[in-house]
């Protein structure tokens, strides 16, 4: 299943999604999620061709394995 | 060739009283502004209001946020405080944290001593890099820095202008590089 593709907040334009960031948990739920492989979270890092800005969300789905 | 400028700010990362490194990061801004498809600015971790009553993103500052969004690679001038970074420093750059990844980094270390900030400059590399920022592998050593600046900061060596060429050549290219990469490589899209 794909994602929605990211538009940017500053343009509108549609961002390329530039990075995978292991990041600290925040909620309850994302504490509960981790594994010993995966100690944290993956942010979806996004920056927009036309303008530049940064923007990012929790990744919707795990990282497949053997990636 | 990029329609943007490249930004580039430099952070001056000490609150301390008589701080030479002022004088550093005032010429770092010279040299970075006197380049083509360059914008810079002087961002003074002492003048920032970010409170110390809790810490990361959750004090982020919006308009430093903003800048660290805009920016292409950040310069940080540094001294080195018992062999390691200003404390504030590190508070400051872990208010943010989606806005460094995939952006160059460059370090000017500052030191009273012959050493020139090596020390500080080798510890702060892995948080740099847990930041998501990428360190070019120039660095500048301001090397017993009570004696390379006149009382109105201007540089009595010019030797180190050589070496801040390097640097800024170096930066500036990975910056540019970062920025294609950033914009128009998908993660994972080569696999």
């Amino acid at each position: 299943m794909s994602t929605p593709p990211m538009r940017c907040g500053k343009c509108g334009g549609e961002m390329n999604h530039q990075a995978d960031k292991l990041v600290h948990p925040v909620t309850a739920a994302e504490v509960a999620a981790m594994t010993p492989a995966l100690d944290g979270v993956i942010e979806a890092v996004f920056a927009c061709p036309a303008c530049g800005w940064i923007d990012a969300r929790r990744a919707d789905e795990p990282p497949a394995l053997g990636r | 060739m990029p329609s943007r400028p490249l930004v580039v700010p430099v952070i001056l990362g000490t609150p301390r009283r008589g701080r030479m490194s002022a004088h550093a990061a005032r010429l770092m801004c010279e040299q970075l502004a006197a380049r083509p498809r360059v914008e810079t600015e002087l961002i003074d971790v002492a003048e920032l209001p970010i409170p110390v009553d809790d810490a990361g993103e959750a004090v982020k500052d919006a308009t430093f946020a903003e800048k660290m969004n805009r920016a292409d690679a950040l310069v940080l001038v540094v001294p080195e405080y018992n062999h390691g970074y200003p404390g504030l420093l590190k508070h400051v750059l872990d208010t943010n944290l989606k806005e460094y990844i995939h952006k160059a980094a460059g370090i000017v270390g500052v030191s009273a001593g012959v050493f020139g900030g090596a020390r500080v400059i080798q510890n702060l590399i892995p948080v740099l890099r847990e930041l998501g920022l990428v360190t070019i592998f120039w660095d500048v050593n301001f090397t017993s820095v009570g004696s390379r600046f006149d009382e109105q900061g201007r540089l009595l060596d010019e030797s180190f202008l050589n070496r801040i060429e390097k640097f800024l050549d170096e930066l500036l290219w990975m910056a540019e590089t970062l920025r294609h990469g950033r914009e128009q490589v998908t993660i994972g899209g080569s696999g």
